[in-house]
């Protein structure tokens, strides 16, 4: 018996070690499968940028905060110089799906302008690591990025941290045990993904990629809708204090591996005549993340647009201009595209 | 061990745990008053007493609303409107399994095959052997209680062979019937939309996935015994290369097949009886054996239309022709019997459209799509194929053994790198796994 248990555990951890080898190099074999990985909608937009990308010249990538408040129609109508935007943003959108959906854009040809909406690189414990999309982003770079990112957040408290960790680990764990090769494997003998052009004209024609938050009040009754009304108040109320007591203290802030990630980005994209733009829509949900990336950014010489002072902004934590307590309705997202236009055509100037 | 099966079949639903016991017990007893019997017609109430509380209990579970709403609609051919309500039964797991496995100890005593066993503890652990509990295989008293009575000690060889049919069992269910699983569910749920190229990619998909999923189990199962120095009989022996429908059969669920053979069949007369009761019996056991999977039509037209492919061969005495394996020495098959392979699994194939599909009108229209229906070639099903190639050879490759991991070679190196391979390439599907085993229904 000692014997068996004793071959099965060592099978067991050599199985291990050489999974690990075999899911490095097959993941290394990419065809462009990042259609396939993708969600369907973020993938739908990047099939309509590359549809058209002898039309858009202007990107905004980011999560529902920017998906949900840049209109693409007016913020082209009010800026000075001749752009025609796409918004490429999308719900729970962020890190490095975000910074991969930069990269691969950019390889599609070369945009003037690039939104980059600033968030932390974690995902919290409660996003599933067995999405494709999620495990299309994971890697063992990212994992280091994304531990040093952890550690460094002195917002966290210890159980944040474990349970960031614990996710990151899985995330590894999951993608690079093969659990997801499979699905790797089918996509070199499957047809590659095709978005008819009736879908990407029905999603797409008239609104560029913005997309209006539904109003989840309509089945509500009238005390639940004031109930909900109170919560998100409160919310707001709370983002705003934060806001004002937060101090940023750049000694105490250390820089993480990926505002280095998004700097290097930024750089090489400049050299390929893109000017890649950082934006911080209002109401954070990682203040000390977003004023850290800002101040490192702006260091570094890159533009943060940053909306996030309600003191300076306080239209934005207005209860009557918001979906939720983190999102503008569709009069806070006019109100905040054509702030939006101004600050960029400052910028041009 | 009895503890341990308790509580793996009580973690589904720890009520159904009574049902068990209460077959197990009375199996238990009416084997001990049949020892002390002398008289025929004693023998035969107490026989008559454990057919009827174990096929009760099943009867109940599985068939009750069946044959009411069967009596309903043959009332309402009549003009007459019955209004008997049908109940909501959940079928207990593995019932159909445990309880023609306790039946068949007790007519072995009855025909005094077998001694009954006095051990109590040694019988309920081999009704509720937890293995095979839910899905098989169905075990002989003769094979498996003497097990439980005589001690056991660590096997590592018999161990080691267990964990390599597991790993064998695990890539069957997780890499190929669990991949192909959403493929012949999309197919079989919208056949009306699917080109005739589809369907019959669908149908040959879904007996792959079947075989994938029922053998994987029966493998997981003995693979599992073998840990605990157990040895269950063989499920299917490489049905998939049968050359005729009659080796198939001997080689598809055998250990249900046999059964209704040894219990049935042979009490019926067998084949030693004039060309009608020859028809009769065959006709009684396949569509028994299709009514055991199940209360519906489609189960029961699933039974005759293998019933008729049975005729034939054995009213021309060629049902045994195959009994010798196809030749070990030749890598490929010969072309004839690569024929007779193929011919055997599309006939197969055919009949599982009914097997697989709700209702009779359901499989008609499967059917008649399969001739019909006009569309493009389903290159989309193409991604699966590397796993059916995978399964296929290996399975040729050493369909002499009791599975694929009892690899021919002997050169370690490649042997270790064929045990990586198969378990690198089941993890690389575990993604797709969370389907139930389809056996789990009966």
């Amino acid at each position: 018996m000692k014997r068996f248990i004793k071959e099965l555990v060592m099978y067991g951890i050599g199985f291990t070690i050489l999974s690990f080898g075999f899911s490095a190099i097959i993941y290394s074999i990419d065809f462009g499968f990042y259609e396939a990985y993708e969600d369907h909608y973020i993938a739908l937009k990047y099939a309509e940028i590359k549809r058209n990308k002898d039309v858009y010249n202007t990107l905004f990538l980011g999560t529902s905060r920017t998906r949900r408040q840049i209109i693409p129609e007016l913020f082209d109508s009010l800026t000075d110089t001749d752009t025609t935007t796409f918004n490429m943003a999308g719900g729970g959108l962020k890190s490095y799906r975000l910074y991969n959906q930069a990269k691969l854009s950019s390889e599609l040809k070369r945009y003037d302008t690039i939104f980059y909406e600033v968030s932390n690189p974690a995902r919290e414990g409660n996003v599933n690591y067995k999405t494709n999309a999620v495990m299309y982003s994971v890697s063992f770079r990212n994992f280091i990025s994304i531990y040093d990112y952890i550690q460094k957040d002195n917002s966290l408290t210890f159980e944040d941290k474990f349970a960031l960790h614990k996710n990151n680990v899985l995330e590894l764990l999951y993608k690079y045990y093969g659990f997801g090769v499979g699905y790797h494997m089918q996509l070199f003998l499957n047809e590659r993904k095709q978005f008819s052009d009736t879908e990407l004209n029905e999603r797409f024609s008239e609104h560029y990629g913005y997309t209006e938050g539904a109003d989840r009040t309509i089945s509500l009754s009238e005390e639940d809708r004031l109930a909900l009304y109170e919560f998100h108040e409160r919310k707001i109320n709370e983002l705003v204090e934060e806001y004002r007591s937060f101090i940023f203290n750049e000694y105490v802030q250390e820089e993480d591996l990926y505002i280095k990630d998004l700097k290097k980005l930024a750089t090489n994209l400049a050299s390929k005549g893109t000017n890649m733009i950082f934006m911080l829509p209002p109401r954070a949900d990682n203040l000390e993340y977003n004023l850290k990336a800002k101040y490192y950014l702006q260091k570094a010489g890159f533009v943060v647009l940053d909306f996030l002072d309600p003191d300076m902004y306080p239209e934005y934590y207005k209860l009557e201009l918001s979906q939720d307590f983190l999102h503008l309705n569709k009069e806070g997202a006019k109100l905040y595209t054509t702030e939006f236009a101004r600050k960029f055509n400052e910028l041009q100037k | 061990m009895l503890s341990v099966s308790y509580i793996f079949y009580g973690w589904w639903d720890p009520r159904f745990l009574l049902l068990i016991i209460i077959s197990s017990a009375t199996d238990y007893a009416v084997g001990l008053l049949l020892e002390r019997s002398r008289k025929k017609l004693h023998k035969n109430i107490l026989l008559g007493t454990s057919v009827a509380i174990n096929l009760g209990i099943l009867g109940f579970f599985k068939y009750y609303n069946f044959f009411v709403e069967s009596f309903v609609e043959t009332f309402s051919l009549f003009g007459s409107t019955l209004n008997i309500t049908t109940l909501y039964i959940v079928l207990p797991v593995g019932i159909s399994f445990y309880t023609f496995q306790t039946l068949g100890y007790t007519i072995d005593i009855y025909r005094g095959t077998i001694s009954p066993t006095r051990n109590m503890l040694a019988f309920f652990s081999f009704v509720t052997f937890f293995p095979q509990l839910v899905a098989g295989p169905i075990e002989r008293s003769a094979n498996l209680l003497p097990q439980f009575l005589s001690k056991r000690t660590f096997n590592y060889e018999q161990a080691k062979d267990g964990a390599k049919q597991i790993l064998w069992g695990l890539f069957k269910k997780i890499a190929v019937a669990d991949t192909l699983a959403p493929h012949v569910t999309a197919i079989f749920d919208s056949p009306e939309t699917m080109s005739s190229a589809v369907l019959i990619t669908g149908a040959i998909l879904f007996t792959i996935q079947l075989y994938a999923d029922f053998s994987g189990y029966s493998d997981i199962a003995i693979g599992t015994a073998k840990l605990f120095g157990f040895k269950l009989m063989i499920n299917f022996a490489y049905p998939l290369f049968a050359r005729d429908i009659a080796e198939f059969w001997r080689k598809w669920h055998i250990s249900l097949s046999s059964w209704f053979i040894d219990y049935v069949y042979i009490p019926l007369g067998g084949s030693k009886v004039g060309i009608k009761k020859k028809i009769r019996n065959v006709f009684i056991i396949f569509v028994l054996s299709g009514f055991w999977h199940g209360a519906s039509f489609s189960y029961i037209v699933w039974g005759l239309i293998n019933a008729i492919y049975f005729l034939p061969l054995m009213l021309r005495n060629k049902n045994r022709i195959h009994i010798e394996p196809i030749d070990e020495s030749r890598m490929v098959p010969r072309f004839s019997e690569l024929i007779n392979i193929l011919k055997t699994f599309l006939l197969f194939t055919f009949s599982l459209i009914f097997f697989r599909t709700e209702t009779l009108g359901d499989a008609m229209i499967y059917i008649q799509g399969m001739v019909f229906n006009s569309g493009g070639f389903p290159v989309a099903y193409f991604n699966t194929i590397y796993l059916i190639v995978i399964l296929f050879v290996f399975e040729w490759l050493h369909k002499s053994k009791d599975h694929p991991l009892q690899l021919v070679t002997k050169n370690k190196v490649l042997k270790y790198a064929t045990y990586f391979f198969i378990f690198y390439i089941t993890v690389a599907h575990l993604s797709n796994a969370g389907n139930e085993f389809i056996y789990f229904q009966f």
